[in-house]
């Protein structure tokens, strides 16, 4: 038996195999890298289920499930399994103050996936994961109750998205087109006053600059009518949430970017929901500082 | 011509570097500008003058003893006199005595004939008329303050404003020594530790705490003067040669440094030392020495900004220290006139002194960079507050009184370790994969291989920095056991594998390709790496008892960090194993196929054949690829800076962090002031990362060169 290990590791197959292993390694790096980027990075655009939690006090708490862990505190020599807790995207961090919580896996008494909560993306205050109560315009009740809501509410965005979009042209392309043109009058009036001040009042250019600023003015004041106008549909719609514990929370229309009913939604609604996500992100600009929204600015170069 | 661009563009970079770091090194300047006629002091009195200026140096003012206009104002630039009304509580008092209070702002006591003293501050506030600038000064006098028995004379006079009241140490002409701390306990207290011995200065620190006697006898007495203790003598300590007294006495900004001089001329640093490891008690030791005066130092007036200060003897000489780098920066000459006193300008760059004959002198100094030399960047220093020199690199803090020190060599250590242990890691991975892709591998298989490894150089390193510091590194210190197991398990379940695929059928073997068996191994490998991680916690109380880290504290007194080498090592080995791996590769590739096939033929195994012939005659491209991935990992920042905790301590400990020369530049050039100091020492790390990489480039080039004429016979 000893002859044979001695000419095998004579005939040096062995460091050979030692070679192989620094390929093996190697390879199993650069997979094992993309591998981690990709899970830690892709994950992060998959709509999962809501689930509601009943806890042993009676509460109950909706959210997405963002991680589970062995608390460190409990692993004991006769435990090594220790206790489990489980990470909730709680969101509506206007109601509760943060997003997320850590529940102990002793505190749980069910958890269920109810196919009729909803899942608001906002402009501010992040994800709110209730059900409906209750669609208004103005004071009037539009509809009432999860379903009837639900279905009133998804038109209702659309709308309040179109002029938002309208809102923010105005904002940031017209009137500041406005504004430049008034800038630049400026700009021209002052190069004229430093080259040569009498001329300036002589030849007439102070009238039609004059003349340019308040034509300008006045368009600018057109603005801001049909701006109020559209500011005042825009904050028409408002829809009355509630909580799993039944708290209610009124939230205008225009701050919804997106209703989602994701424990409805099948495997293709979702992948789709993925695709737009990741497009989202790669081609909009931040919001709430940076913590929501995209990251073209970033990409750009701005 | 494109060569000759990148060498002109690489002299040019080198011209730069070399711009910003010269003015760290420059000598510093200094003149004496101007003078003025100013009052001669009392032979009488020894303490009876003082001098001083405003933040721009535009006005001067004296503080003279006597009973007739004991303040007054030069304009610095012409030297005459401003008008000035004296306040009337000046009127009709003798002053005979005159101290400075330690630290900013221009305050002092007058101590009077009558053993009163009147608190004076002298405040200068710049104003703006027409777009120019104008100094308005403010004299304020507080009310008088009995500080030792009536009918005393004060000879000499230390005081300090404090939070808690005014302190004051007077002797008398009775040549008693009187402390008094006002509104605390308005009784002078007699302090007699010094015996008979004549006493020549006194000073408190800042903050009112202890009060240090210098005197004839060359000793210094050390009094704790807290509040709510009863004055006491805590220390007497001889600090001048025997035979000469200590003339002059001061404090560095930070009250931590005591300078002294003496009548022998000699000028020294004192700073209070922790007498054992474990006690709470200091002493003052001698410090630093610096070069000495011809004659009698006679006045000492310390820095505002920085750990500089001045000093003037009998001859009129003006010296300038610096405390940190133990050096005497500039020595400006005097004409025979004795300096009686002097004070530093506010923004230390420029100097007033008073001569025995009433002449006010004017000095100018340029010294932009007074804390650097090269003993200071490169050797151990003693800084205050430490039991010994050290290397240290702190370049900032939040306070003002702070000493920078900026010992480099804590930086190039932590270079050179955190290349260390990437090359560890990478250098074995590297050159196995090199070796089998290159001799052992089907081409059709190598042509995949080869890319699939360079992949690892596409990657940004800012991510691997980040995936070292957020991901590893937590994981790390938990399975930290399964990967010291790992270390042994992979490769004995390799040799296993090894062993066992012998006894297969010839057949079977026989149908793979060659290099197949790097693939046959990945699995093996997971399943080792898995096994060991999945035993982790029986493998760490097998290994290490209970728990690693503190079998680690009690055994080898080590600490583990989580960001620590080992991550680094991991991230930054990653980071350089395509580079070793591909040039290598490159080099095994290109030796000559018939000298292979001829040394098979003779009977040689494919083993005997690697060793022998095909790595002595790749040895120079082997070298070059080990030589370019060091230079890799020694420029290397953002691992390194996301990775390490960024801690410039000198340890070669596995388990903690360290700073390396081009992560310190990436955290430190933001808040480095254009100009300054730290950022010139900023640009200096920038030269010797360059000259590291130099010296590391050249030295392969040789070494390649020997080696290509050694062996190109093949």
């Amino acid at each position: 038996m000893r002859a044979p290990f001695r000419k095998f590791f004579a005939s040096g197959n062995v460091f050979i195999w030692g070679c192989a292993a620094g390929v093996s390694v190697s390879l199993l790096m650069v997979f094992g890298l993309l591998l981690l980027i990709m899970i830690n990075g892709l994950g992060y655009f998959w709509i999962s289920d809501i689930v509601e939690v009943t806890l042993k006090d009676g509460q109950r708490m909706m959210g997405q499930l963002a991680g589970r862990e062995v608390i460190p505190r409990t692993v004991t020599p006769d435990r090594p399994e220790g206790k489990g807790r489980l990470r909730v995207k709680i969101g509506n961090r206007d109601l509760y103050g943060l997003d997320f919580k850590w529940v102990n896996d002793d505190q749980v008494v069910s958890q269920t996936y109810p196919a009729d909560v909803v899942l608001l993306e906002r402009r501010e205050w992040g994800n709110m994961y209730a059900r409906i109560k209750a669609v208004y315009k103005g004071e009037t009740v539009l509809a009432e109750g999860n379903e009837a809501g639900w279905l009133a509410l998804v038109p209702l965005i659309s709308t309040t998205d179109e002029l938002h979009r309208q809102i923010t042209r105005i904002e940031k392309v017209e009137i500041g087109a406005i504004n430049a043109e008034i800038e630049q009058v400026r700009l021209k009036a002052r190069s004229l006053d430093m080259v040569s001040p009498s001329s300036l009042r002589e030849s007439g250019h102070i009238d039609t600059l004059k003349a340019q600023v308040s034509s300008a003015e006045s368009r600018y004041q057109e603005k801001t009518v049909e701006l109020e106008t559209l500011r005042a549909q825009f904050d028409e719609y408002s829809v009355l949430m509630m909580d799993a514990n039944g708290r209610e929370k009124q939230i205008p229309v225009g701050q919804i970017i997106r209703a989602l009913r994701p424990n409805e939604m099948g495997l293709f609604q979702k992948s789709w929901i993925y695709l737009t996500n990741v497009w989202s992100v790669l081609s909009t600009e931040p919001r709430e500082a940076n913590t929501e929204g995209g990251i073209f600015p970033a990409i750009f170069g701005r | 011509m494109g060569g000759i661009a990148v060498i002109l563009s690489i002299i040019g970079i080198f011209i730069f570097l070399v711009k910003e770091i010269a003015p760290v090194f420059f000598p510093p300047q200094g003149t004496q500008k101007s003078h003025a006629a100013g009052a001669p002091p009392l032979p009488a009195f020894p303490q009876s003058s003082l001098v001083g200026m405003d933040e721009h140096q535009e006005i001067i003012y004296q503080i003279i003893g006597g009973s007739d206009r004991q303040i007054r104002f030069f304009s610095a630039e012409s030297g005459s006199p401003m008008a000035y009304d004296i306040p009337s509580g000046l009127a009709k008092v003798q002053v005979t005595s005159i101290a400075r209070a330690v630290g900013s702002g221009n305050r002092f006591a007058l101590g009077m004939d009558d053993g009163r003293i009147i608190p004076v501050a002298i405040e200068f506030t710049a104003g703006f008329e027409q777009e120019a600038r104008r100094i308005v000064s403010t004299v304020t006098l507080g009310s008088p303050v009995q500080v030792t028995p009536p009918k005393e004379q004060i000879i000499r006079l230390a005081y300090q404003p404090t939070d808690r009241g005014i302190l004051a140490a007077a002797l008398t002409d009775q040549g008693r020594l009187w402390y008094a701390a006002v509104s605390v306990d308005n009784t002078p207290v007699a302090l007699t530790g010094h015996g008979t011995e004549p006493v020549t200065a006194l000073i408190f620190d800042s903050r009112g705490e202890t009060l240090s006697i210098g005197t004839a006898a060359g000793n210094l007495y050390h009094y704790d003067v807290r509040e709510g203790v009863q004055p006491s003598l805590i220390e007497s300590i001889s600090v001048a040669p025997a035979g000469t007294s200590v003339t002059a006495l001061a404090y560095l900004i930070g009250d931590r440094s005591l300078v002294i001089g003496s009548n022998a001329g000699d000028v020294s640093v004192w700073m209070p030392v922790r007498q054992a490891q474990e006690s709470s008690i200091t002493r003052l030791r001698l410090i630093h020495q610096f070069d000495a005066h011809p004659s009698p130092v006679t006045a000492i007036s310390s820095s505002l900004r920085d750990k500089g200060f001045i000093t003037g003897d009998t001859q009129g000489n003006l010296f300038v220290h610096y405390s940190t780098s133990a050096q005497t920066l500039l020595k400006l000459p005097g004409n025979q006139q004795a300096i009686r006193t002097l004070t530093f300008s506010p923004k230390a760059d420029g100097a007033v002194a008073l001569t025995d004959q009433g002449e006010l002198l004017t000095y100018s100094i340029h010294n932009p960079h007074p804390e650097t030399t090269i003993a200071a960047l490169f050797k151990s220093v003693w800084y205050e507050g430490y039991e010994g020199p050290e290397h240290v690199w702190q370049s900032s803090s939040g306070s003002d009184d702070f000493e920078a020190k900026l010992g480099l060599v804590p930086l190039m250590f932590g270079t050179l370790k955190g290349t260390l242990y990437a090359m560890l890691v990478a250098v074995p991975l590297a050159l196995l994969g090199a070796i089998y892709t290159s001799m052992f591998m089907h081409p059709d298989l190598r042509a995949k291989i080869k890319p699939t490894i360079e992949i690892m150089a596409a990657l940004p390193t800012v991510i691997l920095g980040f995936l070292a510091g957020l991901w590893l590194a937590p994981m790390l210190e938990r399975v930290f056991p399964a990967m010291v197991a790992m270390i042994v398990i992979v490769p004995v379940s390799v040799a296993i594998t090894a062993i066992l695929w012998q006894y297969l059928p010839a057949t079977i073997i026989r149908r793979l390709r060659p290099g197949m068996e790097s693939f046959v191994l990945i699995p093996i490998i997971i399943g080792a790496a898995w096994a060991c991680l999945s035993l982790n916690q029986p493998l760490e109380s097998f290994l290490f008892g209970s728990d690693y880290k503190t079998w680690f504290a009690t055994h080898w007194g080590l600490r583990y960090d989580q960001r620590n080498a080992l991550v680094v090592g991991f991230a930054m080995g990653f980071a350089i194993v395509p580079i070793i791996f591909s040039i290598s590769e490159e080099a095994l590739s290109n030796v000559p196929r018939h000298l292979i096939a001829g040394s098979l033929a003779l009977g040689a195994t494919r083993w005997q054949t690697l060793v022998k012939l095909v790595l002595v005659s790749a040895s120079p491209g082997i070298f070059s690829a080990l030589m370019i991935g060091f230079g890799r990992a020694i420029g290397e920042t953002m691992i390194v800076l996301m990775a390490t905790g960024n801690t410039p301590i000198m340890d070669w400990s596995l388990f903690n962090g360290f700073r390396t020369l081009s992560a310190n530049i990436a955290v430190e050039i933001p808040e480095a002031p254009h100009g300054g100091t730290l950022y010139r020492i900023l640009f200096l790390a920038a030269v010797l990362l360059f000259v590291f990489t130099f010296l590391i480039n050249t030295v392969a080039e040789v070494i390649r060169q020997r080696l290509r004429t050694k062996y190109s016979q093949y």
